[in-house]
C-alpha cells in the first residue's frame, strides 16, 4: 500500500517537473505563433500603429525560434531555490506561474481582437476639434486655407483646428468626412453629434477619440458606433459663451464600417 | 538585451566602468540609459541582471528612472511632438536626471546591496559575489561559465532570453491587466477633473501618468493633446513621471526590490516631480 502511494506520489511528481520542463517552451511558442497569426490575418493593426507591424513579427518569429531552441537543447534542469524568479537559468518548478501565463492566450482565442468604438470614447473623453480653446490665443498662428478643403481627411481638420481654433478662418469651408456617430451631450451643444475616429500614436492604449461637431439632421436616427458620411460645410455655434466651430451637413449617408485608426 | 549582458558582459569587465564613488558611479547609468533605447517595461530585466552581478543598487536605480526618459527615441518624439515648444525637450530631460539621480543616491542610504533586494535576487547577487571573491583570492582573471564557443553562447542567450520574457511576463501582464480594466472602466474625466489649481493640475497629469502607463517613447503626442487644458509644467510632470513609475512598471520593479523600497522609490519620485514641476510653475510666474 505504502509502495503504491509513494509510487504514485512520484508519478505525479514527474509529470510536474516535466510540465515545468516543457510549458516554458510551448508558452513561448504559443506567444510567438499567437503575434504571428495576427500579421497573417492582417489584424495586428488593431492593437498597434502599422509602422510597428513588422519588428513585431520579428519579435513573434524569434520567440518561436527560441522555443525551438530550447526545445532541441538537453531538458532544461529544474530549479531548486525554492525561490520565485531567483535569476538563474534553470526553470521554476511551479505550474501555476505557466497557467497563469496561457491565460492571456486562452482569452485572445475566444475573444477575437475588435476596435474600439464609441464606449471607450466616451470612457476616454471625447476630443472634439474646433471646441479648443488654446491658452494666449492671440498667439495662435492664423491658418490660411487656400486649399480645397474638401480633400482634407479626418487627421488634416483635427490638426487644422489644433492649430488655429478661430471659427471666423473656416466659415464656408467645405467638408468631406466620415467617421462614428457618438453622442455626448455632457460636451457638445444638444442637437449635435460627434463623428470620430481614434488618433493613434503607438497602440490602442493611447488612442484618443477625436472628431468634428455635426448638426444631426436625422432627427436623433442615428445611433452611436453607426458610420456615417458626412457632406457640408464649416460654420459657428455658440457653446457656454464660446464661439466653436461646427459642420453643417448637406447629407449625412451610413456606410459600411471602415477603420477607426488615424496614424 | 538583458540576456545578452548575462551570457556575454562578465562581472568584472562590467563593474570595471561603475568608478567606487557613490556620486560618480551615477554616471555610467544615466550614460547607458542614453545610449539605449528601451522603455519602462524593457528596463527592468536590464537593471535586474545588473544588480544580480553586483552593480550598486543606487547606479541601477537611477538607470531604471533615467533611461526611459533620457534614451534618444524617447527625447526625439518629445521634441517633435512639442515642436512649438522646445523647452519641454530640455524640462523633461533635466528634471528626469536629476530626480532620476537623488532617488538612487536616496535609496542607496536606505540600507546596502542585498538588504534592498527581493530576497531571491540579493541571494543570487550574493552568490555571483562569493564567486568573484573566490576568483580573485586564487588569481583567476575572468569567468567562464556559459560555454566557450560563440554558437553556445547564443544558444545560451536563447534560453535565458525565453526564461526571463516569460518571468518579466508574469508581473507585466498583471500590471498590464490592471492598467487596462482602469482605462476601460475608469471615466478619465474622473481624473482631469480632479479640481482647479495648478496642484490639483500637476495631480492630474502625474494620477493620469500612473494609470495609463504609456510608453516613454510615445506618450509626448498622448500629452500634447492635453496642452489646451493643462499648464505646461503639469504636462512636464506627466512626462517625467510617468516612465519612472506607473501601473504596468511597479509590478516589475517588485521583482527586483523589496517592497519597502519600491515604496520609498515611489514616495520619494513622486514627491520631486511634484515639487519640481511647482517650482516650474513658479518660474513661469516670476518671468
Amino acid at each position: 500500500m505504502t509502495i503504491r502511494i509513494e509510487r504514485l506520489r512520484l508519478r505525479r511528481e514527474r509529470a510536474r517537473l516535466d510540465i515545468a520542463r516543457y510549458a516554458p517552451s510551448l508558452l513561448l511558442a504559443g506567444y510567438g505563433l499567437f503575434i504571428l497569426s495576427l500579421c497573417l490575418r492582417g489584424s495586428m493593426t488593431l492593437y498597434i500603429n502599422p509602422a510597428y507591424v513588422l519588428p513585431t513579427t520579428a519579435a513573434g518569429a524569434l520567440l518561436v525560434l527560441v522555443a525551438v531552441a530550447r526545445l532541441a537543447r538537453n531538458p532544461v534542469s529544474v530549479c531548486t531555490h525554492g525561490e520565485e524568479d531567483c535569476g538563474c537559468e534553470t526553470v521554476s518548478p511551479r505550474v501555476w506561474p505557466y497557467a497563469a501565463l496561457s491565460i492571456p492566450l486562452l482569452l485572445a482565442a475566444l475573444f477575437p481582437p475588435q476596435s474600439l468604438a464609441a464606449f471607450s470614447a466616451r470612457q476616454r473623453g471625447p476630443q472634439i476639434a474646433g471646441m479648443t480653446s488654446i491658452q494666449g490665443i492671440s498667439t495662435v498662428k492664423r491658418v490660411s486655407l487656400s486649399v480645397d478643403t474638401k480633400s482634407f481627411t479626418m487627421q488634416d481638420w483635427v490638426g487644422a483646428l489644433s492649430a488655429d481654433p478661430n471659427p471666423k478662418d473656416y466659415l464656408g469651408k467645405p467638408v468631406l468626412i466620415s467617421g462614428l456617430v457618438l453622442h455626448s451631450p455632457a460636451s457638445m451643444p444638444p442637437g449635435y453629434i460627434m463623428v470620430m475616429r481614434y488618433q493613434v500614436t503607438c497602440c490602442i492604449a493611447d488612442a484618443r477619440p477625436v472628431g468634428l461637431i455635426v448638426k444631426d439632421s436625422s432627427q436623433g436616427a442615428l445611433k452611436d458606433n453607426q458610420w456615417v458620411s458626412v457632406s457640408g460645410v464649416m460654420s459657428g455655434a455658440k457653446y457656454q459663451g464660446d464661439n466653436i466651430t461646427v459642420v453643417t451637413p448637406k447629407v449625412i449617408k451610413p456606410i459600411k464600417s471602415q477603420d477607426p485608426y488615424m496614424y | 538585451m538583458s540576456a545578452f549582458v548575462h551570457v556575454f558582459v562578465s562581472e568584472d569587465t562590467l563593474l570595471r566602468f561603475v568608478p567606487k564613488n557613490p556620486l560618480l558611479s551615477l554616471l555610467p547609468a544615466l550614460g547607458v540609459g542614453m545610449l539605449m533605447p528601451v522603455c519602462e517595461c524593457g528596463n527592468v530585466a536590464v537593471a535586474r541582471r545588473f544588480l544580480a552581478k553586483g552593480v550598486p543598487v543606487s547606479t541601477c536605480i537611477t538607470f531604471l528612472l533615467a533611461s526611459p526618459i533620457l534614451n534618444p527615441v524617447a527625447l526625439f518624439a518629445t521634441a517633435i511632438a512639442f515642436r512649438y515648444q522646445p523647452e519641454v525637450v530640455w524640462l523633461r530631460g533635466g528634471i528626469a536626471f536629476v530626480v532620476a539621480a537623488s532617488v538612487g543616491l536616496l535609496i542607496g542610504h536606505l540600507g546596502r546591496g542585498e538588504q534592498l533586494l527581493a530576497p531571491a535576487l540579493a541571494a543570487n547577487r550574493a552568490e555571483k559575489g562569493r564567486a568573484r571573491e573566490h576568483r580573485h583570492a586564487h588569481g583567476h582573471d575572468h569567468e567562464h561559465d556559459h560555454g566557450s564557443s560563440f554558437p553556445e553562447k547564443l544558444n545560451n542567450v536563447a534560453g535565458q532570453a525565453g526564461t526571463e520574457f516569460l518571468s518579466m511576463m508574469q508581473v507585466l501582464l498583471l500590471g498590464a491587466a490592471v492598467a487596462s480594466a482602469t482605462q476601460v472602466l475608469v471615466p478619465r474625466t474622473s481624473i482631469t477633473s480632479m479640481g482647479s489649481g495648478i496642484v490639483f493640475a500637476i495631480l492630474a497629469m502625474m494620477s493620469l501618468a500612473f494609470v495609463l502607463s504609456i510608453c516613454s517613447t510615445v506618450d509626448a503626442f498622448f500629452a500634447l493633446s492635453y496642452s489646451s487644458i493643462f499648464p505646461t509644467p503639469a504636462l512636464v510632470a506627466f512626462l517625467v513621471f510617468g516612465p519612472m513609475l506607473g501601473m504596468k512598471t511597479t509590478g516589475l520593479m517588485l521583482t527586483a526590490f523589496r517592497p519597502r523600497v519600491v515604496l520609498a522609490i515611489g514616495a520619494i519620485t513622486l514627491e520631486l516631480v511634484f515639487l519640481s514641476a511647482l517650482l516650474l510653475n513658479l518660474r513661469g510666474a516670476f518671468l
